[in-house]
């Protein structure tokens, strides 16, 4: 996943440390999915790393490609997650695999399409003035009640059941 | 159930926060758009509705022979839908599953139901079977849901019985009818002796062969069928184990063959379990001791114990005056080899059947550790020679050998030892 990202980069140096940072996180999401899952989030974010030095490199234009990247890094995580839920569950019943598959596969397709949105949406903030940023105080609170309505709603579920 | 968190919600917790950080570190909205699919899954997960399956455990019987397969159904339902759940049947010790390769986790849809048949084996024993582990999933796997189910069934595994034709005959009989022929005369089927005729005689008893040649009137003496009272005492101070078996396993098994048996010639049968924990059973007779008896038999097992028995603990009236006294024992403890000797010292009759204890274990490789296996040898069967001294049949119950044969060694053994005891 990273090999695009190091190619992306015009400065030879850089496409190197973006390499070996990548190379880093995937190691990471390898030994994740084996033994490890503590180690997903470390290897995502040096995935993540290596995207945001081709970022500040590269110059202040906005990447339309991140929709793809973050799509990709979700799918990295979910598989290495996965691969370690297959080490230590019980073993599904036919046609299990295929299901959490298909699972997957829209999942990330749902993923590609709200970062396509946000993008598109920060795009456009660019472009405009005070109304967005009003837009985006209210997203910011709305998000801050869904957040406390969801923590709220886990606590009272967390209790064992009658 | 209880939410317990997947390795998915700290991951992804620690992604969105670091993403959202970066983002407004570097000035950068691609970061916080890495991190919204995280945040996305994080919110699904965490919304989703707690899964509420409903299980059923049924147990196909409560009874069953030591090595027979016994059905058991597993019945889940779920009225929403459970993406993945997982089901565990945590088995006691001496029950195992024939065959472990069923799919244990299931995909449950809107009011979806599954049923799994399960096939069991078991040891002998009373085992209770039903405790069960669930382990439930959403879609995004934000959160496990976990719970342990009681649904207890209590299995008792009968052991399975021996192969007999014949059983051992007791010294003497009870005042009840019976189908042992007693040593005594009387009314009866069995010729025993002929005698001159006395006032009284009933009629039908004259020889009149025999009356003829002695020209005085004979009658016939004859045997009467008696029954006989049987204790079966089982020696569980000491138990020891390998692969097929255990040394009170083995004993269980005789005993429970041997009171099936002896009840059926309708026999009264008794039990004492002699060991860390004394616990008896007085003789009685039918189907309702043949349960008691197969009952007290299961629940038989080694407590160990330093305190000191001896033959006084034991009620009585669980040892009448003439019974039958059958120990199955490995002869380890010095407590129940003292009890023998006391009973036959007290005029018991004994018989003993000895399953070997050097049969559970190995001698070791150093040369001190063989002198010592061949020292315990020879203790061993020097306590042999005691006990058969003073008039106890001695049997070893070897592994190639059936109870049958064991139960001859008996018998052979109480033919000229009674004329000896004379």
């Amino acid at each position: 996943m990273t090999a695009p990202l190091a190619l992306a980069a015009e400065n030879a140096a850089v496409g190197w440390t973006i390499a070996a940072i990548g190379a880093a996180g995937t190691l990471c999401l390898l030994v994740a999915g084996l033994a490890l899952p503590g180690l997903v989030a470390p290897g995502a974010v040096l995935v993540g790393l290596g995207y945001g030095i081709l970022l500040t490199v590269d110059g202040g234009r906005l990447d339309r490609d991140a929709a793809l990247v973050a799509a990709a890094l979700l799918l990295a995580c979910e598989l290495s997650l996965w691969a370690h839920e297959l080490r230590t569950t019980s073993p599904d019943e036919p046609g299990g695999r295929m299901r959490r598959l298909s699972w997957l596969v829209v999942l990330v397709l749902l993923a590609l399409g709200l970062c396509a949105c946000f993008l598109a949406l920060v795009d456009l903030a660019r472009v405009e003035g005070i109304a967005v940023e009003t837009l985006g105080v209210a997203a910011a609170a709305a998000a801050f009640v869904l957040l406390w309505r969801v923590a709220r709603d886990a606590g009272r579920r967390s209790g064992p059941s009658p | 159930m209880t939410a317990r968190p997947s390795p998915r919600l700290s991951a992804y917790s620690a992604l969105v926060a670091i993403g959202l950080l970066g983002a407004l570190a570097a000035r950068r909205a691609e970061l916080a758009v890495l991190a919204a699919p995280f945040a996305l899954v994080l919110a699904l997960g965490l919304t989703a509705r707690p899964p509420q399956p409903r299980v059923r455990f049924v147990l196909e019987g409560e009874r069953v022979l030591e090595g027979d397969p016994l059905r058991a159904t597993l019945e889940v339902e779920s009225a929403d839908p459970i993406d993945r759940l997982e089901l565990r049947l945590a088995l006691p010790a001496g029950v195992e599953l024939v065959a472990d390769d069923l799919p244990r986790a299931f995909h449950l849809g809107w009011g979806g139901e599954r049923s799994l048949e399960l096939e069991l084996r078991a040891r002998w024993g009373v085992w209770t079977v039903g405790d069960l582990r669930l382990r439930a999933r959403d879609r995004f796997g934000v959160l496990w849901w976990e719970e342990r189910l009681e649904r207890p069934h209590r299995l008792r595994v009968v052991p399975r019985p021996e192969q007999l034709r014949a059983l051992v005959a007791p010294a003497q009989t009870q005042a009840a009818t019976g189908n042992e022929v007693a040593r005594v005369r009387g009314e009866g089927v069995e010729f025993a002796d002929t005698r001159a005729f006395v006032a009284g005689d009933r009629v039908r008893s004259i020889n009149w062969r025999a009356s003829a040649r002695r020209e005085q009137l004979i009658v016939n003496e004859r045997h009467p069928e008696r029954n006989t009272d049987v204790v079966l005492f089982l020696d569980s101070f000491a138990d020891a184990e390998r692969a097929d078996g255990s040394i009170l396993g083995r004993a269980v098994r005789a005993s429970a063959t041997l009171a099936d048996l002896y009840l059926r010639r309708r026999d009264r049968v008794g039990l004492v379990t002699f060991g860390g924990t004394l616990r008896w059973l007085e003789p009685g007779a039918g189907a309702l001791q043949r349960y008691r008896l197969v009952d007290a038999l299961l629940e038989t097992r080694m407590r160990f114990s330093y305190a000191w028995k001896d033959v006084n603990v034991i009620p009585a009236r669980t040892l009448p005056p003439r019974a039958l006294v059958i120990a199955v024992t490995p002869l380890l403890d010095a407590r129940a080899v003292t009890a023998l000797l006391d009973l036959r010292a007290r005029g018991h009759d004994l018989a003993v059947v000895e399953v070997p204890a050097e049969l559970f274990a190995a001698p070791g490789e150093e040369d001190v550790e063989q002198l010592a296996w061949r020292l315990w040898l020879l203790r061993r069967e020097t306590l042999r020679a005691r006990l058969q001294a003073i008039g106890v049949a001695v049997s070893r119950w070897d592994d190639d050998a059936p109870l049958d044969a064991v139960l001859e060694g008996v018998r052979t053994y109480r033919r000229h030892a009674r004329l000896a005891r004379r």
